[in-house]
């Protein structure tokens, strides 16, 4: 039972795209987050139930999320939507404790294939 | 100026802003590629000016006596300007290394890793921004403008033919190496509206 969603990422209209891909069955809030350190903030005093993060951003990146959120014992699911599509990207990122990994640009049925492949829907 | 800044709304703006950070992250994935590392990525920047005020929109990002290697790469169809490349000379020196190249690296060999690297990067990152807008481009042949200049004697007015600039910049680093570039892609003004309308679309599917 997915309760709230954190979609971290800088670009509005990306965060508009992963919020109109998430399953119509998570009838839930929706929080947004436009760099690192916003989505730690709202991750501690929201407690969302999945978080969707970005890579490259201002402030503090999705890196940095990953580590602070592995730090803290999260076990938040993270799905990491990443225009850097390198191969240590990816690495580094399940590494650091994301669930998943999804390549920007997203196609249609991307989050929703991911959720469900994690469980979530 | 006022009238095109208009145009670029804030929606726009980051429309196009992720635009270019989706085709960097494929340029990035390029030079990782070629160079068998892992490329770090920065946040591109965006900003319309007025060509004589270039100097000044650049100011800052390279210290005033850094010498680079310039190549420029121009490109034409629906989304017509050119790519410059910006390289640090110290950075260069490590290029043979970086590409796996045996043996003494002549001024011949160095100019065509140059011209190599400035195709993958140009090439990929305006493949990545024409796919994504569904905007056909095709390039000519890259050329060095410059082995050693600096950003201010480069950027002189005259230097650059636009009048106005739509100036994208995306830097790439290497971990644990010198070397890193800047990508400037200038796009001409008629190329603007149909840009905008692309970007309207891809907000209106929103």
């Amino acid at each position: 039972m997915i309760n709230s969603v954190l979609v971290v990422d800088d670009s509005k209209m990306s965060r508009k795209l992963v919020m109109k891909s998430l399953p119509e069955e998570w009838d839930a809030p929706i929080f947004q987050a436009a760099n690192g350190v916003e989505a730690l903030e709202l991750y501690r005093e929201k407690s969302p139930d999945v978080i969707f993060l970005d890579l490259t951003m201002p402030e503090l990146d999705g890196f940095g999320v990953l580590a602070a959120l592995q730090e803290e014992g999260s076990k938040t699911p993270v799905i990491v939507i990443s225009a850097d599509v390198q191969t240590e990207a990816y690495e580094r990122a399940i590494t650091l404790g994301a669930r998943s990994f999804i390549q920007k640009p997203m196609q249609a049925g991307d989050v929703k294939k991911v959720v469900k492949e994690l469980g979530l829907l | 100026m006022n009238q095109l800044n208009e145009q670029f709304d804030e929606d726009r703006r980051d429309a196009l802003q992720e635009v270019v950070n989706i085709a960097m992250g494929q340029a990035g994935d390029s030079l990782a590629k070629l160079f068998d590392t892992f490329v770090e990525l920065s946040i591109p920047k965006f900003h319309l000016c007025d060509v004589a005020d270039l100097n000044q929109a650049l100011s800052g990002r390279y210290t005033d006596t850094e010498k680079l290697t310039i190549l420029r790469q121009p490109f034409s169809g629906q989304l017509r300007g050119e790519g410059i490349a910006l390289f640090n000379n110290s950075g260069v020196d490590e290029l043979a290394g970086l590409m796996g190249y045996e043996g003494e690296v002549t001024a011949n060999n160095e100019r065509e890793m140059l011209l190599d690297v400035c195709s993958i990067l140009v090439g990929a990152c305006l493949n990545g921004i024409a796919s994504q807008l569904d905007m056909a481009v095709s390039y000519t042949a890259p050329s060095i403008i410059s082995n050693s200049t600096t950003v201010e004697d480069f950027f002189k007015p005259g230097s650059i033919q636009w009048r106005y600039a739509m100036v994208m910049e995306i830097r790439l680093t290497l971990e644990q190496y010198a070397f890193n570039s800047n990508m400037l892609l200038f796009l001409s003004e008629d190329t603007f509206q149909p840009l905008i309308e692309k970007l309207d679309q891809m907000l209106d599917g929103l």
